[in-house]
């Protein structure tokens, strides 16, 4: 363990410009209502509304403290107690008819999601039933250890030809034509931006940390949602460009950093805090696989380290037409994120294991998340893997945006605990 | 016969064992009907479906956190038992990710050999456009490393004989369901379960014989002195807990039909043959009622579920769904209001492995009196209820 060390610090200089971008998402007039992705990037038009993935937004609507009336009203529509966090506080702002940023819930035209859990398609089914507006989603199978290669070409040329024919859909319902050469650009961008947010990443397995956990989930929205946009690939360039200044120049996070830690799945966005509870410690969260990656990967191993995927114009790769660039899109995603994927958690404990190592932490934060079915798979696996090798464990049962489904008073005493058996004082209270 | 179901239902294992002994073929445990038995019969293999024994699980939360779906921890804790150490392969239908946890703890600890473990990817918006191509695809890759398990090639002939061995047994339960509709029906619905179960667990042409043994000389006539009470359905997933419906029935109510991957979703339709044996087995399992995981967009399985409650002359439905399973409570909401507006009462169950009987016996003695009526109610006669007695 590190020795108590006082290190310079000061705040992120573009943070204020990230916090600006990522509200866009809500407050602009984007194309869509809840999210920007590649998948709708070739659409450009501003005069209609397509609802996109509702994750993000119910992430703020429980940092603004308004999951529980939404939640509430969910169940009262009849959806049950333990229904997936995020869905049941989207849905909740959809039934009240309350925006988080302001108003009434904007009404979609359209409904188009892609399925990457049990929930997904279902959950934006109800919303456009809710609306009475078209509905799409893509069926996105995950690509598992015990494919063949004949599987996964399978999977792909599966996903190809649904993200093709959602193009032609959305054209139909809209009457506006689908920009090959926005959405080709916006695809470069958006491989960028991953890129850059991954050495952003990588930066924080410095001592100290230049980011700490807290500024890196509001930071990591925007290479993940916004990332194909020309502005939010510059930004992600600028953030480099500091975040090696903050390493080059020992400027941390926390300047108190003494003890390190790394965590896992979605954090319990209504208790971010919890975070800034560890500070008082001189403890800083500088990783979590959920912000590096959004569960789909940035970084790749290269001889036990991990290194950002590279860039398409690194890679060499000149994309012409739509179907060129949906193949690659969709060709990221099962080739570097899950060709390992098992769901008793055995990826899950490789890569929080390298996370803990590479990333220098004395322990990890595991937060048994009630609320999402995909991010809490292996964890108990992950928890012991951790302990085996000899890394602090330190487990707190929540939600993603549910809080009643967390005792944060005892997740406090844990933290006193582990710190105080680690020989650690609160440097402030 | 129905004594020799519920025998095979009791030592379903120790039935799999004989059945090697008796045989020498394979054994393939599978978790999700979504695996194309078709193709493992067409192999000479028994397929055996993988289920809990709704008993005490002090085993299963060391490797699944308690979150996740009831049925699954039930299952995995029956393995972690060892009572399932006499498969040979072992098969996933990609179905939610509750139950490929399960599938992925089987392997490690149950020793099955690598090449002995199978995944049948099945799309998950089984109405897509492009699942059908998918599907073919697939159900080609699955039948390909099933011969190579078995170690030869599976001809038209033997596609059409799994084909045959499973719409045979479908076309017997269906027999056997209709008699459901009767005003006095034969069997009650944890009988019919019964039924269903077995047929999972036992050799199809074995249990095909029971079945028509069933129908032709224990059905006609059989419980002309029981009182059907009131006519209720069931709709949820895996809702093998038989215990619940003989609570139930013994409350005055019958079960007379049900929706449920246990009933009759199970085999409600058959494979229509075609030229091209794989793809009329894959079009069989795209066209069928559609689990809540997999009915996006067209909500068959909600039209399906109205039409049996229309032709079962149904009174209310009970809505059981196993805690933490996303597409059912999902779906919940919407289908109790479709089946509110034909004049249908619905009474939601959450369903854990083992169950309370006490509060549960509480809530289907108020549904009933609900149903029945102030005069007519908990503390009347079930004779007395106003249709189906």
């Amino acid at each position: 363990m590190a020795e108590k060390v006082l290190w310079k610090t000061k705040p992120v200089e573009c943070w204020t410009k990230f916090k600006e971008i990522a509200r866009e998402r809500y407050t602009g007039d984007g194309t869509t209502t809840t999210t920007s992705n590649y998948r709708v990037q070739g659409f450009t038009a501003s005069n209609y509304k397509v609802a996109g993935g509702g994750e993000g937004y119910a992430a703020n609507c429980a940092n603004m403290g308004l999951t529980l009336e939404f939640r509430r009203a969910c169940e009262g529509m009849g959806y049950a107690r333990d229904l997936c966090a995020y869905s049941g506080a989207h849905l909740g702002s959809i039934f009240t008819d309350k925006y988080a940023f302001g108003g009434s819930f904007p009404k979609p035209d359209l409904v188009k999601r892609g399925h990457t859990c049990d929930t997904h398609a279902k959950w934006a089914l109800i919303e456009a039933e809710h609306y009475g507006v078209p509905f799409f989603a893509t069926d996105g199978p995950l690509m598992y250890e015990f494919d063949s290669e004949q599987t996964r070409q399978n999977k792909m040329d599966y996903m190809v030809a649904q993200e093709l024919e959602s193009i032609e859909w959305q054209e139909k319902h809209t009457g506006e034509r689908f920009d090959d050469e926005a959405y080709i650009r916006g695809l470069y961008n958006n491989f960028r931006s991953r890129n850059l947010w991954a050495q952003v990443c990588i930066l924080n397995q410095n001592i100290p940390a230049p980011l700490d956990q807290k500024s890196i989930f509001s930071l990591f929205v925007i290479p993940f949602f916004q990332g194909a946009r020309d502005e939010c690939a510059q930004q992600m360039e600028i953030l480099r460009d500091e975040v090696e200044d903050r390493v080059k120049n020992h400027i941390a996070a926390v300047p108190t950093e003494r003890y390190r830690f790394v965590t896992t799945g979605i954090p319990p966005w209504h208790a971010l805090n919890t975070f800034r509870y560890l500070e008082k410690y001189g403890a800083v969260s500088v990783a979590c696989r959920y912000s590096t990656d959004l569960g789909t990967n940035t970084t790749m191993v290269e001889g036990g380290r991990e290194v950002p995927i590279p860039t398409l114009e690194e890679r060499g790769i000149v994309l012409k037409t739509r179907e060129e660039a949906i193949r690659c899109a969709i060709e990221r995603r099962c080739l570097y994120v899950t060709k390992t994927w098992r769901f008793c958690g055995h990826q899950g404990q490789e890569n929080d294991l390298r996370q803990a190592r590479l990333w220098q932490a004395d322990g990890a934060l595991l937060h048994y998340n009630r609320g999402c079915e995909q991010f809490s798979l292996g964890l108990p696996q992950i928890r012991q893997a951790l302990l085996e090798h000899n890394y602090d464990v330190l487990i707190y049962e929540g939600s993603s945006t549910d809080p009643r489904d967390i005792d944060q008073i005892r997740t406090f005493d844990r933290i006193d605990t582990l710190m105080e058996s680690r020989g650690l004082e609160k440097l402030n209270d | 016969m129905l004594a020799k179901l519920e025998e095979i239902y009791k030592n379903r294992h120790q039935y799999a064992k004989d059945w090697k002994a008796r045989t020498g073929g394979k054994v393939l445990g599978y978790f999700y009907p979504y695996v194309p038995e078709e193709i493992v019969y067409a192999a000479g293999v028994l397929p055996v479906r993988i289920m809990g024994s709704h008993e005490h699980d002090n085993l299963s939360a060391a490797y699944i956190y308690p979150m996740y779906c009831p049925f699954c921890r039930d299952t995995l804790a029956e393995g972690l038992r060892g009572r399932y150490s006499y498969l040979d392969g072992l098969a996933c239908a990609d179905t939610c990710m509750h139950m490929n946890q399960v599938f992925d703890w089987f392997v490690l600890n149950c020793g099955i050999p690598r090449r002995g473990t199978f995944i049948a990817n099945t799309p998950a918006n089984v109405a897509g456009t492009h699942a059908r191509t998918y599907l073919i695809k697939e159900h080609l890759e699955f039948k390909k490393a099933i011969e190579g398990w078995v170690g030869r090639v599976l001809s038209d002939k033997d596609l059409d004989r799994g084909i045959e061995i499973m719409n045979r047994n479908r076309q017997l339960m269906r027999q056997v369901y209709e008699t459901r509709k009767r005003e006095k029906p034969p069997i009650t619905g944890a009988e019919a379960q019964l039924m269903v179960l077995t047929s999972q667990f036992s050799d199809k042409e074995e249990h095909s014989a029971l079945l028509e043994d069933i129908l032709n000389k224990e059905l006609p006539g059989r419980n002309r002195d029981r009182k059907t009470g009131v006519r209720l359905m069931i709709v949820g997933s895996e809702d093998d807990d038989t215990a619940f419906l003989k609570m139930a029935e013994s409350l005055g109510v019958t079960f007379v039909i049900d929706d449920t991957c246990v009933g009759s979703r199970y085999f409600w339709h058959e494979v229509v043959p075609g030229k091209d044996r794989v793809a009329a087995i894959a079009n069989h399992y795209l066209d069928s009622t559609p689990f809540p995981t997999k009915d996006w967009s067209e909500r068959r399985r909600f039209a399906q579920v109205l039409k049996l409650a229309e032709e079962y002359n149904v009174q209310g439905v009970v809505l059981a769904q196993q805690k933490w399973c996303d597409p059912y409570e999902l779906d919940i909401p919407s289908l109790a209001a479709r089946l509110k507006e034909r004049n249908i009462p619905t009474l939601f169950l959450e369903f854990e492995p083992t169950l309370p009987r006490a509060p549960f016996t509480t809530r289907i003695e108020a549904f009933v009196e609900m149903l029945c009526g102030d005069e007519e109610g908990l503390f009347a006669e079930s004779s007395t209820v106003k249709s189906g007695s």
